[in-house]
């Protein structure tokens, strides 16, 4: 009991070293990914210089779970041109807030203006997440694309990346909600399956999550929970708890 | 002498502190007679006498400085050209006094005893010190004194620089020199404020602020409680602050020369003239030797660095920190030491051939380092000054970081705070989550957008009516689809509710009273809706 305890403090203790555990600058080309994510990228983790487009519907949600295990790791994340971001679904997907900036919108700023400002970004942040789709020239996105990959960071394009050429792009299929009945139940957590694809992976990278889970955290889908999927709602909804929770 | 005045051993050695107030300005050359501030994460680190007599003061936020100061001109805190303009005042000194420590850029601190002797009398050299950097160092605002221990010395200094800040800055200060002996310290201490302690030898705010509240509010009063008390209520720190107090010496009770054998050192083959390189190699030596000293459970607080030319020139400085020197310490203080040497006019001749680091005082690591891995990460401090120049382009109402709020409503749990409001790289304040019950709010996981305006949607049932939902929270029929302006009609495959909320009833202005739903719909969206005054709106996207 007594040793039983203690592994489990030192198992505690061993997730926080790598949690508080800094990012250091030096050419480790890695950031971290959450290990229910690491399937899809070839090396099971976000390269540094490279670009990464989420889409479809739960672009959102993916875009967190993508920066959230480096970001608990000890990289900053700076985002620009995303006011609706949730942040409490942020700091339950595994984002540490103490390292979230936000630059607002700025829909007065002209291109250039705006290149320089997620310049100055991608020149201090280890991760840099932009709302998809600016209107920008090809040549500006080169340019931050080439400045991406000398400085080692890595862009996060939440939906339709414009004229950035995306590395990695991550779609969304099958998104089921589980919990949520006929007038009952709560919205509990979503199962999805998450296709990556990109220019230098010769055919697309796959993995089942639950994003959100139950406590709003990504978790790997097993193939025994993916029977669960498609019990009906009623059976598996929290309702007695959950309606006391919410009501 | 009271009783427990000697409770600290052995007597504090006789030291002489230099202390350069703003040195941050100095070092970025600005005129006194100009208001100049040096920012650091948005907070004012140093001012010219000129905005000092505009009420400019540390730790102004810059818009607060701004309003005070409307011609304030700013600059952005570089601590590596801090550390290197101070080269000049140290190897100014350094021709006349040996052994000199460095603490931080902007202060000095060496053995009062030899220099004395030699110079005719304290007053005699602590006023050849002074002359010495006031003709090295241009606009230089200092002041010097000398007392027994570093924490007194220091409170010297202090005062002594700030004479001399109130009147002219051109002429030399009036050095500050505390009699030796434990009653001349205590007399000049006693009446200090405790606040002394987390200016000079950082003492956490939280210690003085409780010293405060419980009516303990000048060292004096701190001093005359007895130690074993004070040990029993509040600990080591505040043991620590009780040796200060009582005119006792900073350093650990076990701080000791450590032995002659060990220190780590790297010969070039090839000279070596450029800076990166040796950076590169003193972080290489900075590992070996903090792996050796990690291997004893010590840690170095005051260390010997020493660089050699290929013809025999010399720089040898010895670095001080209270607190012990991580990796990234020495690194930043090799860097400004031979960044230093090398921009001096007629500095060296040749390449480096030799470094070498010997520990001069180590002590036992009581992991009392600041953060978990000695402090801030390279990380930080490259995204605060990433902050500092987006805030700079785009407009500082602009920038945003995450504050707890807490609240019932997805958007209310944590807000955005704009940064001229609050501190980038000190987050506890903004993020303690405060465990305040809030009935009513959802339960994880909450939705990943939440909609800056809520978006009016109509909710129809399946006999396409609108759907009513009552005081009592009874809905006049199921929701059977919902509609979004701009957006086609979508079934309702799942819901839930109503969920009412009642919220600020006691105000009439903010008071709202509404009912919440979540939606799946057709096309695999999840939403929360609210009813209010019978009005739908679309408050959030489980997206």
């Amino acid at each position: 009991m007594e040793r039983g305890s203690s592994q489990a403090r030192h198992e505690q203790l061993a997730q926080l070293v790598t949690t508080v555990a800094p990012v250091s600058f030096a050419r480790d080309r890695l950031l971290p990914v959450h290990a229910a994510l690491e399937p899809l990228f070839p090396d099971a983790g976000l390269t540094r210089g490279s670009i990464i487009g989420c889409s479809g519907a739960a672009a959102m949600s993916v875009a967190l779970a993508t920066a959230a295990g480096a970001s608990a790791a000890g990289s900053w994340l700076a985002v620009a041109g995303l006011p609706a971001l949730g942040l409490r679904a942020a700091s339950e997907v595994g984002i540490a807030l103490q390292r979230l900036v936000m630059v607002a919108e700025t829909p007065q700023l002209g291109e250039t203006a705006w290149a320089n400002m997620v310049a100055a970004l991608i020149d201090g942040f280890d991760l840099v997440a932009l709302a998809g789709g600016p209107q920008i020239r090809a040549g500006t996105a080169r340019r931050l694309q080439a400045r991406l990959q000398a400085r080692g960071t890595v862009l996060i394009v939440v939906g339709p990346p414009g004229q950035f050429s995306c590395d990695l792009d991550i779609g969304v299929q099958h998104p089921t909600w589980q919990g949520l009945g006929d007038g009952s139940g709560r919205l509990a957590r979503r199962r999805l399956t998450l296709v990556a694809s990109g220019r230098r992976l010769a055919r697309a990278r796959r993995a089942d999550v639950w994003l959100p889970g139950a406590d709003g955290g990504i978790e790997p889908a097993s193939d025994a929970a993916h029977g669960a999927a498609n019990v009906t709602p009623q059976s598996v909804a929290l309702q007695p708890v959950a309606l006391k929770q919410v009501g | 002498m009271s009783a427990h005045s000697v409770a600290y051993g052995d007597e504090p050695p006789r030291l002489a502190v230099l202390w350069c107030p703003d040195w941050s300005v100095v070092a970025a050359g600005a005129s006194p007679l100009e208001p100049v501030a040096v920012l650091y994460a948005n907070r004012v680190v140093a001012r010219t006498p000129a905005a000092a007599a505009a009420g400019v003061r540390q730790r102004h936020r810059r818009r607060e400085a701004q309003r005070i100061c409307p011609s304030l001109r700013l600059i952005d805190h570089d601590p590596a050209r801090d550390g290197r303009e101070f080269e000049a005042a140290v190897r100014s000194v350094a021709q006349m006094v040996p052994r000199l420590e460095i603490t931080e850029p902007g202060s000095l601190t060496f053995l009062a005893r030899g220099p004395s002797r030699y110079f005719g009398g304290e007053l005699a050299m602590a006023q050849r010190v002074v002359q010495l950097v006031i003709d090295a160092v241009p606009n230089v605002v200092t002041g010097i004194g000398i007392a027994d221990g570093r924490f007194t010395a220091g409170v010297a200094a202090r005062q002594s620089a700030g004479q001399h800040t109130a009147g002219q800055h051109t002429a030399a200060p009036t050095p500050i020199i505390i009699e030796a002996g434990i009653n001349a310290t205590r007399a000049f201490l006693d009446s200090l404020s405790v606040s002394t302690l987390a200016d000079i030898a950082d003492v956490s705010g939280d210690l003085i602020d409780l010293f405060r509240r419980l009516g303990v509010r000048r060292l004096g009063d701190l001093a005359a409680l007895p130690a074993a008390d004070v040990l029993a209520r509040f600990g080591r720190p505040g043991v620590f602050a009780h040796r200060l107090a009582c005119g006792g010496d900073d350093r650990a009770a076990d701080a000791a020369a450590p032995p002659p054998e060990l220190f780590v050192t790297q010969a070039f083959e090839d000279p070596v003239h450029l800076l990166d390189p040796l950076v590169f190699a003193a972080k290489q030596l900075a590992q070996q030797l903090h792996d050796l000293l990690v291997a004893n459970g010590r840690v170095c607080t005051r260390l010997s660095v020493v660089a050699e030319t290929e013809h025999g020139e010399r720089s040898e400085h010895l670095w001080y920190r209270p607190n012990g020197l991580s990796v990234a310490a020495i690194v930043e203080r090799v860097r400004w030491q031979l960044d230093g040497w090398i921009q001096q006019p007629g500095g060296l001749s040749g390449g480096i051939v030799l470094m070498r680091f010997t520990p001069d005082q180590v002590c036992s690591d009581d992991g009392s380092q600041l953060g978990f891995w000695g402090g801030r990460t390279e990380a930080d401090e490259w995204a605060a000054r990433a902050v500092a120049r987006v805030a700079g382009l785009v407009g500082e109402q602009q920038v945003f970081v995450p504050a707890w709020r807490g609240g019932r409503q997805p958007g209310d749990a944590y807000a955005w705070v704009c940064i001229d409001t609050a501190d980038v790289t000190e987050p506890t304040e903004r993020l303690a989550v405060i465990e305040a019950p809030w009935p009513g709010h959802l339960p994880a996981p909450s939705p990943a957008t939440v909609m800056t305006e809520s978006v009016p949607a109509g909710v129809f049932d399946a006999a396409g009516h609108v759907v009513r939902v009552n005081g009592r929270g009874v809905l006049s029929a199921p929701p059977h689809t919902v509609s979004v302006r701009g957006r086609p009609t979508e079934t309702i495959t799942a819901w839930a509710g109503p969920w009412p909320i009642d919220e600020r009833w006691w105000d009439s202005r903010q008071h709202r009273r509404m009912a919440r739903f979540q939606f799946t719909t057709s096309s695999g969206e999840a939403l929360l809706v609210v009813v209010e005054h019978q009005q739908w709106w679309i408050t959030a996207v489980y997206s």
